[in-house]
């Protein structure tokens, strides 16, 4: 039995602001890590358990009713989950939404004359009769009578089909519990007026409030302080005073607001309410305002907690197809129960050309490599490392025998620095060799387009080669690292990621839409002084995050003024994005299976933003507030706090489990084409690291350097692992996620356009175009360039969503018709500086080396000389053409063209 | 024409300043429009795009002026029986604006209600009136929209005060200058198409140099000035570059402007309508600009669509109807040419969208600024079956 350190204490710095933090904790949520072994009782499956007709224990509703709901499909998108539910029955979307659902169940079905559940006679119960197959219904059959999910269900039923004791989550942050929901202040009424009421309530007054109020005063919304997610909130009214008078029924706020009968209060504001609406709700506050305790705007929270879904094997290593592998999932919950929930979990894999696995949670071998399946279990997700290795060298036997060592006598693949060593110890298990270290034309060229979006100049690459110090590579990389340019380039990267949009920051005026410009240049001109100047990218991130709205002070406040964060969900989403990879969309309507975020986490997290959102000018409290940030405690204000200073100093806490992991993974794919944790916004337990030691490694590094980007640079760079050639060995060609060889990827769109200009620049120009930041793309046309047609076409992205994948850098038939004939490839080509120089020096007379020509439209294009066969090929060419100077501009043109030129290998 | 009251408003404080302090002197009449017209950008416009005159505005001054001295004399402006003269003579002198066709009648109509709400209000000297302001917030307050404001801004209670003290004390004369906000500094609104050869182009920043040919806007006398020069245009972007990049040097480039910087004749793309394209060298004829005898036509034309574009269409003239206010000329010298009807919106923007190419349309139309190139629709917009 095994369990994982659950609890860390955060060491957060109590803020000046009189910020104090509540209960600390971070769950690392289902990452297993470190594991013991200990005795533990645990209770057996629920296969096991309603095996027989009889079991004694009577099913739980969160543990056994919902999973199981969830494992045979009902509560997904196409069935009961989905917005309209279907045959009359919803569930919630994979069933987060304990209350609803159990809600939903103990209703009366709409289209049969009899009850979901029946209690009296429970075998007669319409979700046993439909899942059986033995009434019509549309999903089919999804278990057989008899079996023990047939016996689960009775057994539950038989049992009382108890739902389950919840806690509200309050929307001004005050926590109630379902208790108090159920006491007088909630539902006087009792007997027959409460059916009465609560019948009243759903047939009539709940759409209502979800089609005409829900909107300003639902869950989260509260306009003019008023709040309509449960009947508490109803009678403690808003500003303007309690809704609904108890004692004076038709002297309620509500009554009048509804009735148009009061000139500045009239709801809703989009027009009059029906007769048959406003004698529905007369009626229903004539009633005391009944409302069911089972409707609940704000989803439920249970009052017991998974804490920890852990599985067996803690890693499945199999040696060749067809093997199979069973996996046991085990929860452990607050209240001290373990139990065996392999046949209520859900499984996937991450990569089916190497694991699949089924509905039991057996795992079947398909082929070489390494992945993941992931188990998903209540509000758990468990991601199980399932290897193959590569023509069977890695078996386990093998594994950290030094003798064995499959680096053998590939001296390049032994290096003492620690990236390597990470990457080179499960390459070794994996049994991959890595390819050779590339060559040094390969290098400058490769690192030159990484850390600075420039192609080298011939004489670069002349030099760089004629260089013997062995500790050239590291030099041309601290020489890099000191040029505008790499300022330039990662800024764009980090313009990218915050989402400098010109149009999301013009003005609303038409007219203005030059002020995007000039404001997203602004934004960038921000960002590159601080990236030039080797600013820790903790304080830029702080200058963006905590930035003085008013516009003064040495700040960035355009990335909270764009125009596309029109909620605080918007703005909520998009610092998660920026800031720590990870993507909160799905959780703004449900929980979704394969993340750890409920729709409350998304809430709460939310709430910080709504005064920035709203106001775009202050982010201040307007009353004490107390919220969960991201389930890493809870964080209680007071009124006139900026909620954006503990959001920063949570982040900048060496723990925080994304912030730095986050860069340090995006600045990787950077050099990588491809994340530690890929795709690199995603940090999800579904979407595990591929070498999480290392990613650990690089962002404690990160931290401990103080954010110091160019160290971070430096080490990746100047490892073998970057250094690889992209020329894979027998052992490697099929290895993409394990850093054994380069994959070779096509050059991004900034680097397209600038590098076509550079290859024909005049000589005089070589320095200046490179270096005049102004005129490039990845350097301040960045902004003005966006939307162009060469932009579009080679994937640049219009930073407008919150996503990594916006940049496309696939190739694509309109690349290769871009670089064959467009108006810019030919202007290029027709007004280059260079091939004017030739035609000039041809008009005069002068002597031209046609090899020394031929040497330069390679060493400009691709950064090396030419083989002999292309100087052969070139030359002929050359001395075919009318002029030399028509010449070389097919011969750039071809290679323009060519592979060599739109990839970096 | 709010900015125009907001440059009289102006005129009125700096003149009254001067009238204290030197109220024996000899008026420069000259003197003061020059100032007034350096002073307020909005009253400058309004003279350089013909809508006033300088005998215009000296007049008006003359007018204001009177009413000043009787307010620093001691006389009781808020008597009603000056009042309501002032009101006539500002009613008369509309009344010879519209017949001049300087103003529209809408805008008369608009002005004189504007006028007559402030004269009110002018009598109770608000300057020097005692308010009482925790009353003023709390009537603020009894207001839903103005609390959901409050709220939304989160604005404390000195806050709104102090935003119902500038309002009270006419701080709202400096909103109206932001009118210009997002043109370039020192750049004033200019929305026009703008027709001339291309000189020289920077696809990388933007620019462009263009000798222009003609001008179709809503200011004749900038637009006049610039014909025959070479302008710069500044700000393309986006996809607008992908335009500019296909158009060669030499060829005649049609463009929509946005702002324009009177001291250097720098004219800022207009995204307004998004026009950047290569057009035909520029003949009078086919941009519609209208035969002399035609100008200060009001009626009604019917004719073949040559183009519908920018809420604007060019109209090949089949045949007219001449209301009694029109003052043109020669009217039937329009018939077989070209004319450029503008304000294809709000009411008209529906049917607007349905128009094309080649439709044969009946459009009543006013040509209400004779040295405007084009004509604006007035009420009547009717699709003739071909």
């Amino acid at each position: 039995m095994q369990f994982s350190i659950l609890n860390r204490p955060f060491a957060f710095v109590r803020s000046a602001l009189q910020v104090t933090w509540g209960a600390l904790r971070v769950v690392i949520c289902f990452v297993m890590t470190i594991h013991f072994v200990i005795a533990e009782d645990v209770l057996r499956p629920a296969a096991e358990q309603y095996a027989e007709r009889d079991a004694p224990m009577v099913p739980d509703f969160q543990r056994h009713v919902i999973p199981l709901l969830g494992k045979l499909g009902c509560n997904s998108a196409k069935c009961h989950g989905s917005f309209q539910g279907q045959g009359g029955f919803r569930l919630s979307l994979f069933g987060f939404d304990f209350q609803s659902d159990h809600a939903a169940m103990l209703a009366q079905a709409s289209s049969e004359d009899v009850l979901r559940l029946n209690l009296k006679k429970p075998e007669a119960s319409l979700v046993l009769q439909k899942a059986t197959g033995l009434t019509d219904h549309e999903g089919g059959q999804r278990f057989e009578v008899g079996s023990w999910e047939h016996h689960l269900l009775l057994r539950w039923i038989e049992g009382g089909a108890k739902g389950l004791t919840s806690v509200t989550p309050d929307p001004i942050g005050k926590a109630s519990t379902a208790v108090e929901s159920a006491s007088d202040v909630s539902n006087p009424i009792t007997g027959e007026g409460r059916e009465i009421g609560e019948e009243l309530f759903t047939r009539s007054i709940q759409p209502i409030l979800e089609d005409h109020c829900f909107e300003c005063h639902g869950y989260q919304a509260k306009k003019g302080g008023l709040s309509l997610s449960n009947r508490t909130r109803l009678l403690e009214g808003g500003e303007s005073g309690p809704s609904v008078n108890l004692d004076q029924f038709e002297q309620s706020l509500l009554l009048e607001a509804v009735d148009y009968s009061n000139p500045s209060l009239q709801m809703p504001p989009s027009g009059r309410l029906s007769e048959d609406e406003l004698q529905a709700i007369r009626r229903w506050v004539e009633l005391g305002v009944p409302w069911p305790d089972a409707y609940a705007v704000a989803p439920a929270e249970p009052n017991q907690k998974l804490v920890e879904l852990y599985y067996e094997p803690t890693e499945v290593l199999f040696q060749e197809s067809g093997q199979t592998q069973s996996i046991r999932i085990l929860a452990r919950w607050d209240n001290g129960i373990v139990e065996d929930v392999t046949c209520l979990s859900r499984y996937q894999t991450n990569d089916d050309a190497i694991v699949r696995v089924d509905a039991n949670g057996v795992a079947t071998c398909v082929g070489e490599g390494d992945t993941h399946v992931i188990a998903f279990y209540d509000n758990g997700v468990a991601a199980i490392p399932v290897m193959r290795p590569y023509q069977n060298l890695g078996s386990p036997q093998l594994v950290g025998d030094p003798s064995l060592d499959p680096l053998g006598d590939h001296s390049h693949g032994q290096s003492d620095h620690p990236i390597d060593k990470f990457i080179n110890a499960k390459l070794q298990k994996l049994g991959l060799t890595p390819s050779e270290i590339c060559s040094d034309e390969e290098f400058l060229r490769r690192v030159s387009i990484d850390l600075t979006g420039t192609l080298p100049t011939a004489d670069d690459v002349l030099s760089f080669l004629s260089n013997e110090s062995p500790e050239k590579r590291n030099q041309v990389i601290d020489q890099l690292l000191a040029k505008p340019s790499y300022a330039a380039w990662w800024t764009n990267k980090l313009c990218d990621f915050t989402g400098c949009n010109p149009k999301s920051i013009s003005s609303l005026l038409e007219v203005a839409r030059e002020e995007g410009y000039v404001r997203a240049s602004l934004w960038y001109d921000w960002i590159f002084e601080r990236v030039q100047r080797n600013e820790p990218y903790d304080r830029i991130v702080s200058g963006l995050m905590l930035a003085d709205l008013s516009g003064s002070g040495d700040s960035m406040p355009y990335f909270w003024q764009r125009q596309s964060l029109k909620e605080a969900k918007d703005t909520a989403m998009s610092v998660a994005h920026a800031f720590l990879g990870i993507q909160l969309q799905c959780a703004e309507c449900h929980k979704h299976p394969f993340d750890q975020w409920t729709q409350s986490d998304f809430n709460q997290f939310s709430r910080f933003f709504e005064s920035v959102t709203a106001t775009k000018r202050r982010s201040l409290t307007d009353e004490p507030l107390s919220l969960k940030l991201l389930r890493s405690g809870t964080v209680s204000m007071d009124s006139g706090i900026d909620p954006r200073q503990p959001i920063m100093e949570w982040m900048q806490d060496a723990d925080n489990p994304w912030f730095a992991k986050a860069f340090v993974n995006r600045v990787w794919v950077g050099y990588f084409n491809r994340g530690i944790v890929d795709p690199p916004d995603q940090f999800t337990p579904a979407n595990p690291a591929s070498h999480p030691e290392l990613l650990d490694w690089l962002a404690s590094g990160f931290v401990e350097q103080g954010y110091d980007m160019k160290w971070l640079h430096r080490q990746i760079v100047s490892s073998n692992a970057y250094q690889r050639s992209w020329v894979p060995n027998e052992t490697n060609q099929n290895d993409r996620r394990n850093f054994s060889r380069v994959i070779p990827r096509r050059i991004p769109a900034e680097v397209v356009y600038d590098a076509m200009k550079q290859v024909v620049a005049a000589s005089e120009d070589a320095e200046s175009v490179r270096e005049n930041l102004r005129r490039r793309a990845s350097g301040h046309l960045s902004m003005r360039m966006a939307g162009t047609h060469a932009m579009k076409v080679f994937g640049k992205p219009d930073r407008s969503i919150n996503c990594d994948c916006e940049r496309v850098n696939q190739p694509t038939l309109l690349q290769a018709i871009f670089t064959q004939n467009d108006p810019l490839v030919r202007m290029r080509l027709a007004d280059g500086g260079w091939l004017i120089e030739i035609e000039d020096a041809e008009e005069a007379g002068e002597p031209l080396e046609i090899e020394n020509l031929i040497e330069q439209v390679w060493l400009r294009s691709v950064g090396r000389l030419p083989d002999q066969p292309e100087i052969d090929r070139a030359r002929k060419h050359l001395n075919d053409s009318t002029t030399l100077a028509g010449g070389v501009r097919d011969l750039l043109w071809a290679m323009l063209n060519s592979k060599e030129f739109l990839l970096n290998h | 024409m709010k900015l125009f009251l907001a440059g009289l408003c102006l005129f009125l404080s700096l003149f009254s300043q001067v009238t204290q302090a030197e109220d024996t002197k000899v008026i420069d009449w000259e003197a003061a429009y020059e100032k007034l017209l350096s002073a307020d950008p909005a009253v400058r416009e309004k003279v350089e795009a013909g809508q006033a005159t300088k005998e215009d505005v000296i007049k008006w001054m003359k007018m204001q002026q009177g009413k000043v001295a009787d307010l620093g004399s001691g006389k009781k402006s808020s008597s009603k029986d000056s009042v309501s003269k002032d009101r006539a003579a500002f009613l008369k002198r509309l009344t010879a604006m519209v017949e001049a066709g300087k103003i529209s009648k809408e805008d008369a109509e608009k002005l004189a209600a504007t006028m007559q709400s402030e004269s009110g209000g002018k009598g109770a000297a608000p300057g020097k009136e005692s308010v009482n302001w925790e009353e003023e917030y709390n009537k603020l307050l009894a207001d839903p929209k103005s609390r959901e404001w409050i709220r939304k801004e989160q604005l404390t209670k000195e806050k709104v005060i102090e935003f119902l003290k500038s309002k009270r004390q006419g701080k709202s004369g400096q909103k109206g200058m932001k009118a210009t906000k997002g043109t370039r500094p020192g750049s004033v609104v200019f929305y026009s198409i703008l027709i001339g050869r291309l000189k020289s182009k920077d696809i990388e920043l933007g620019e462009m140099e263009i000798e222009v040919d003609y001008i179709i806007g809503s200011k004749p006398q900038i637009s006049e000035q610039l014909v025959g020069k070479t302008v710069q245009v500044v700000g393309v972007s986006g996809q607008y570059l992908d335009a500019l990049l296909q158009i060669k040097r030499g060829e005649t480039v049609k463009v929509r402007t946005g702002d324009l910087n009177l001291e250097t004749n720098v004219i800022g793309f207009g995204f307004k309508f998004q026009v950047l394209e290569r057009t035909a060298p520029f003949e009078p004829g086919n941009f519609g600009v209208p035969t002399k005898g035609f100008r200060g036509f009001v009626g009604e034309v019917q004719g073949k669509i040559a183009e519908a574009e920018g809420y604007e269409v060019l109209l090949d003239v089949e045949g007219i109807e001449v209301a009694e206010a029109s003052k043109a000329m020669d009217a039937d010298s329009i018939i077989g040419k070209r004319i450029r009807i503008s304000g294809f919106y709000t009411q008209h923007a529906d049917a607007y969208a349905d128009l094309n190419q080649g439709d044969v349309i009946r459009v009543s139309v006013s040509h209400r600024n004779p040295q405007s190139d084009s004509v604006t629709i007035t009420d009547k917009l009717m699709a003739i079956d071909n």
